[in-house]
């Protein structure tokens, strides 16, 4: 008897909270920029992210300490290999001005603008997304501090990806190796432009590159600002890995080798002038 | 009361470390702590408590994903409920049952997951990338079980002391 009883009140919880999963399906689906999901969204981040905050400026330098150990038998060959591309690259800078006064003035004719001039803001990943099918980082900026969803986000390195979700003092970042994220990209050599893919942990895809394009091994791979502007022109994105030709024959497609590890991702910096340039200001 | 901020307490928790800590640590995959503090709230607590800790443990990991909200609420709600609901008939007392209860939980609740989003054309990843990781992530999950398990079972017994068990 007693057994039946709780075992309707089971029942009617069950169909309870699967009745309150299909309402927030429901609302979810809509999308609505100012609706109730989004403010428990935002709710969510402003409990989580400081304590990933506290968590992370915690644990980091344990971890640097620890991967720092394993590191040292490295070193001494690392060394030796830096000097010599020191060498290498202290007689490419010899040749570095002259380029970049030439730069200058043909930026100055096309009228084209520089990534690098806008105004920016320096931040520092907290923590990364709760699902393996995810590569989401979260921000100690937010809002506040000017940001807004769809800027880019750079390292020293190259591309990050771009602003998904601003809350108030946090915010969260799709990174470049997200399936779902796309950027306009070009090849420097020979300046053909395409669109990257993210494939998770593999190599990124650079689809749509004309047949006839002679692609490199090891070329540097751009964003070409195509994309409705959601990232400016010449953030540097990796190197080409390999290179394919479709089973058509119609295009080829090339492996990119991300220049950002994001498995060390820390520091990053937030482009504050960029983003769809459709968007709201 | 007290009872409600435990479970919020140890689901908060299981995010946070799933977040910092475990980050892609194992072939690129991160454990799915809050999957495993809702199926040890199944076993101790029977179906209601897994069904409402899977819920909102599930609505917690979907609102800071990028990717429709309510698909992890849903499979770890089921999950937690078919937990409870079963645990009673298993009469051993062995060890070995809250582990094997914790790997297959997380195989259904992560594979669930994986094919409601695939049935709502929100898959990402190939199947067989999905199939890899909702095997790494099981493993991974009762890997971690022994540390988990124990520590939930005691912030249980906090309030449970007078309580008496069912089965």
């Amino acid at each position: 008897m007693m057994y039946r009883k709780s075992s309707r009140r089971q029942r009617v919880a069950l169909i309870a909270l699967l009745a309150a999963t299909a309402t927030v399906i429901t609302l979810d689906f809509q999308k609505n920029p100012g609706g109730p999901i989004r403010r428990v969204q935002e709710v969510a981040v402003a409990v989580v992210a400081p304590l990933q905050d506290g968590i992370s400026s915690v644990f980091r330098p344990v971890g640097e300490f620890l991967s720092s150990l394993s590191e040292i038998k490295d070193l001494r060959k690392e060394n030796a290999a830096l000097e010599a591309k020191v060498k290498k690259q202290e007689d490419q800078l010899r040749r570095f001005p002259e380029l970049q006064r030439e730069n200058t003035s043909l930026r100055e004719l096309t009228q084209l603008k520089d990534w690098t001039a806008g105004k920016t803001l320096g931040a520092r990943v907290i923590g990364v997304g709760p699902s393996n099918h995810e590569w989401t980082a979260f921000l100690d900026k937010g809002t506040d501090d000017g940001l807004r969803e769809g800027m880019s986000v750079v390292a020293q390195q190259g591309l990050v990806g771009r602003i998904v979700f601003a809350a108030k003092s946090y915010s969260n970042v799709l990174m470049l190796i997200d399936p779902k994220h796309s950027a306009g990209a070009r090849l420097t050599t020979s300046g053909d432009t395409g669109s990257v893919t993210g494939r998770g942990e593999d190599d990124l895809l650079f689809r749509h590159i004309e047949p006839v394009t002679e692609v490199q091994v090891g070329e540097a791979v751009v964003t070409s600002g195509y994309d409705r502007g959601i990232f400016p022109s010449g953030i540097p994105i990796g190197r080409v890995s390999s290179t394919q030709k479709s089973r058509d024959g119609l295009t080829k497609t090339a492996r990119v080798t991300p220049f950002v590890d994001f498995k060390k991702l820390d520091s990053v910096l937030v482009l504050l002038e960029s983003g769809p340039v459709d968007a709201a200001p | 009361m007290r009872r409600t901020g435990i479970f919020a307490l140890a689901i908060v928790s299981a995010v946070l470390l799933q977040t910092t800590l475990f980050a892609r640590t194992l072939f690129g995959v991160a454990p799915d702590l809050v999957l495993v503090v809702v199926i040890s709230f199944a076993l101790l607590e029977g179906p209601l408590a897994g069904a409402t800790s899977g819920f909102f443990g599930g609505l917690l990991r979907d609102l800071l994903v990028t990717v429709p909200k309510g698909l992890t609420g849903l499979s770890y709600l089921l999950v937690g409920y078919a937990v409870g609901r079963i645990r009673p008939y298993v009469q051993s007392m062995s060890v070995f049952v809250p582990i094997a209860a914790i790997f297959l939980g997380s195989l259904a609740g992560t594979g669930l997951y994986e094919i409601l989003q695939g049935l709502l054309g929100q898959q990402t990843v190939s199947w067989s990338t999905g199939a890899r990781v909702v095997v790494l992530t099981a493993l991974y999950n009762t890997l971690l079980a022994p540390l988990v398990y124990p520590v939930i079972r005691r912030i249980v017994g906090l309030y449970q002391n007078e309580k008496v068990y069912r089965w």
